[in-house]
């Protein structure tokens, strides 16, 4: 052999010196995909900052190949908890108690509970999820009454996961009135450094089920929990807001029901201000609807009919608008309509003057002037104008 | 081992209007939302932004229009018709240590940013030597191939943005480009700088309009060249901004990646655009860094005649790495990255003034 073909093996062997290392192999049988994290605080040691974490992790052999559908009775999910004093020890800590390290960008739902969210820890426990670089900022977050774990073990109905079933009711809140728009990681990091007040949708565990309605209401200079909106102010504040696509309105019209269904739903907010003292917003709600269900027999092909039933669906969503607004200004005094963010956006100098005690302190917010207006077409009375006589 | 030499070692003007962006667009636009929106309020950085892209545009044209006064000569022997030999290989060298230094910059911001993002346990040395040697192998073939490989990269870099931008209008919130114009002018001003430093790449427009077939048209297709660059990255910042607001896209290490990750599409492979996100991005910067690196090889061997091209790619290389390294944290990355700007931009001005005052006074001389 000469030197030139001594110079080729060299090489050649030092190509497999390259071939040999990824230094990031893992196989996938290894990994454990974590689809949900909950969020509690331990029972024992409130006082002491920890934080109790709870991961469901898939099972694959519970979901089976799709074509065989699921195999057996082996659940999909296992539920795995630690407590300690930071997330990323806790989640690092779970490798050592599961077959398969985690592994987190396939997370879909983050659910904190409400004790937890009450306290400081709020703020802080979200971090690992907004600063992990495994972490999507798509991830949803959500509060649930009581003990966050305990919606990870309720019946899954049709999906195979807890919390895919919990996404997928998420997912539908733009059939429902009293739902708010699922919030993001990302939305809330955005929260987080605006120092804007905010909700977060909340979840309630009954028996072994979930609802999905209602939500939990943030201030945003201290990031806590201050209060939970019912249905009732999350309908008003949907409509306020422009954030529903759909939902119902009940009226009633001679004593018997009529539902309205919303088609489509805008809102605009005008605010007019001079000085701190004297902030005015009006926010006018204009609803599209028809008619989906009625129990009365009269006649709907009539024109004053239809229009005394727009002007009571506009009272009741009226109605319902003061009572989110009643809420926000005096019970929670937190600004979650976003008046400040069109002071900040739109009035900049005003802004400036008060947001130092737009939500707290001296409280402008609570002593803003806002009034609602809304107006509602009825486009159609459905396919047939009577179903009985 | 035996080389293979191309017929024509020459490019067209063409080549250099999609060269011109493909260089330019790197690293920097990963984190520029961010350097928009820190010190600014609103959407009030991408006006700085487009200030300094007219600027941005305005300077290649004249870099350009330089360089075309002296049709198929290369930068040493019109640097050295203008200005004292000695002044005439300082400006080369420094040349040769800006394309050096970016190199080495590039070289270690991919590295980084893929340690973060995609290969979390394997050391950034090696993935930094790994883009290297790839680096040096397009270096060490033709200098035209390299043209080609910016034209056949480029519709994949545009193509990769707009889809970026197609997916993530869903998250775009108008209200978030809001308030308007109430950033002073003390606060525009680190926004207009560091929108100028993300458009540094038209330093080889010097170098390589040498080899530009008929040049004549060379300053208005590097200035055409440029504005793609400048509304691409319009188009980014104003979607980072109204995808993420103000504050959030200021405090994102890398707002155009996070954007990336944002996207989801359904249906498997591409739920994780990112990662398609990244090959191409990675191709990008593999642009850039191939044409700095080439730059100094080219300016080195203007200067050092007897020393063959391969030779003085070898010898540089493991000061490139060596140099690449030096940084010990993200901090230090970005002092170095504007650094590097700071100076290039410097070692431009300087060479363009100092041509034209000469030129003028050369001119004058004569009549």
């Amino acid at each position: 052999m000469n030197r030139q073909t001594y110079c080729y093996v060299l090489m050649g062997l030092l190509m497999i010196l390259l071939l040999t290392g990824c230094w990031d192999r893992v196989e996938i049988e290894d990994r454990g995909f974590v689809v949900g994290a909950a969020l509690d605080l331990p029972e024992d040691s409130a006082q002491s900052k920890k934080v109790k974490l709870t991961n469901q992790f898939v099972v694959p052999s519970g979901i089976g190949a799709p074509s065989q559908g699921s195999s057996g009775g082996q659940p999909a999910h296992a539920n795995v908890a630690a407590t300690g004093k930071s997330l990323l020890a806790i989640e690092r800590e779970m490798g050592a108690m599961t077959s398969r390290s985690p592994y987190l960008p396939n997370m879909k739902l983050i659910s904190l509970s409400s004790e937890l969210a009450k306290t400081d820890m709020f703020e802080s426990v979200l971090d690992l999820f907004i600063r992990d670089h495994e972490m999507r900022r798509g991830v949803k977050v959500a509060i649930t009454e009581g003990n966050a774990a305990g919606i990870f073990n309720i019946d899954a109905k049709n999906a195979k996961l807890p919390v895919n079933h919990i996404e997928s009711v998420m997912n539908n809140h733009f059939k429902y009135l009293g739902n708010i728009r699922p919030l993001r990681v990302g939305g809330l990091h955005e929260y987080l450094l605006k120092k804007e007040s905010f909700l977060v949708p909340k979840i309630t565990k009954q028996g072994n089920d979930m609802t999905y309605q209602g939500a939990g209401v943030f201030h945003g200079y201290n990031n806590r929990m201050t209060g939970v909106m019912n249905v009732k102010a999350t309908k008003g504040y949907n409509l306020l807001t422009g954030q529903a696509h759909s939902g119902t309105i009940k009226i009633k019209m001679d004593d018997s029901p009529v539902t309205l269904e919303l088609m489509e739903v805008t809102s605009s907010m005008k605010v007019r201000s001079q000085a701190q003292s004297a902030i005015k917003a009006s926010i006018q709600t204009d609803v599209e609807s028809r008619v989906a269900e009625t129990f009365a027999s009269q006649s709907l092909q009539n024109e004053k009919r239809l229009q005394t039933m727009g002007k009571k669906a506009e009272k009741k969503m009226e109605k319902l608008m003061k009572t989110t607004i009643k809420k926000a200004q005096n019970e929670w005094k937190a600004d979650i309509l976003g008046v400040g963010r069109k002071l900040h956006k739109y009035h900049y100098d005003v802004w400036q003057t008060v947001k130092k005690d737009w939500d707290r302190g001296q409280n402008y917010f609570s002593e803003a002037d806002i009034d609602v207006a809304s107006d509602i077409t009825i486009k159609t009375t459905g396919v047939t104008d009577q179903s009985k006589k | 081992m035996k080389t293979f030499e191309y017929a024509d070692d020459q490019i067209s003007d063409k080549e250099i209007m999609i060269a011109t962006p493909s260089v330019v667009i790197g690293v920097s636009v990963l984190s520029l939302p961010r350097t928009l929106t820190s010190p600014t309020n609103g959407m009030d950085g991408v006006i700085a932004l487009g200030v300094a892209g007219l600027f941005v545009i305005a300077l290649t044209w004249l870099v350009a229009k330089l360089a075309v006064q002296f049709p198929h000569e290369n930068f040493y022997s019109y640097a050295s018709s203008l200005i004292p030999k000695p002044a005439a290989s300082m400006f080369t060298m420094l040349f040769a240590v800006y394309g050096l230094l970016t190199t080495a910059y590039e070289t270690r911001v991919i590295a980084d940013v893929a340690e973060q993002y995609l290969f979390t346990r394997t050391p950034f040395g090696v993935i930094a030597l790994t883009f290297l040697l790839v680096v040096i192998y397009a270096v060490s073939g033709s200098r035209a191939g390299l043209f080609r490989l910016h034209m056949m990269f480029f519709p994949f870099i545009v193509l990769i943005i707009l889809t970026l931008v197609l997916f993530t209008s869903g998250l775009f919130d108008p209200d978030n480009l809001f308030p308007v114009l109430t950033t002073g002018a003390g606060n525009q001003w680190p926004a207009f700088i560091g929108s100028t430093f993300s458009f540094m790449g038209f330093a080889p427009l010097l170098f390589y309009t040498s080899l530009v077939k008929k040049p004549r048209n060379v300053p208005k297709k590097a200035a055409i060249g440029m504005s793609i660059a400048v509304t691409l990255y319009m188009v980014i910042a104003v979607m980072s901004i109204g995808a993420f607001g103000n504050l959030t896209a200021g405090n994102l290490q890398y707002p155009t990646v996070e954007l990336a990750k944002d996207v989801e599409i359904p249906g498997g492979f591409f739920e994780r655009f990112e990662t398609v996100f990244f090959v191409i991005w990675i191709m990008t910067i593999f642009n850039t860094t191939i044409m700095f690196l080439d730059m100094a090889v080219f300016a080195m061997n203007q200067l050092f005649t007897k020393i063959s091209k391969m030779q003085l790619i070898f010898i540089c290389s493991p000061f490139i790495y060596m140099a690449g390294m030096i940084p010990k944290n993200n901090e230090d990355v970005d002092a170095l990255g504007t650094f590097i700007s700071m100076y290039g931009f410097t070692v431009v001005i300087l060479i363009v003034a100092l041509f034209f005052i000469a030129r003028k006074w050369k001119r004058g001389k004569k009549q």
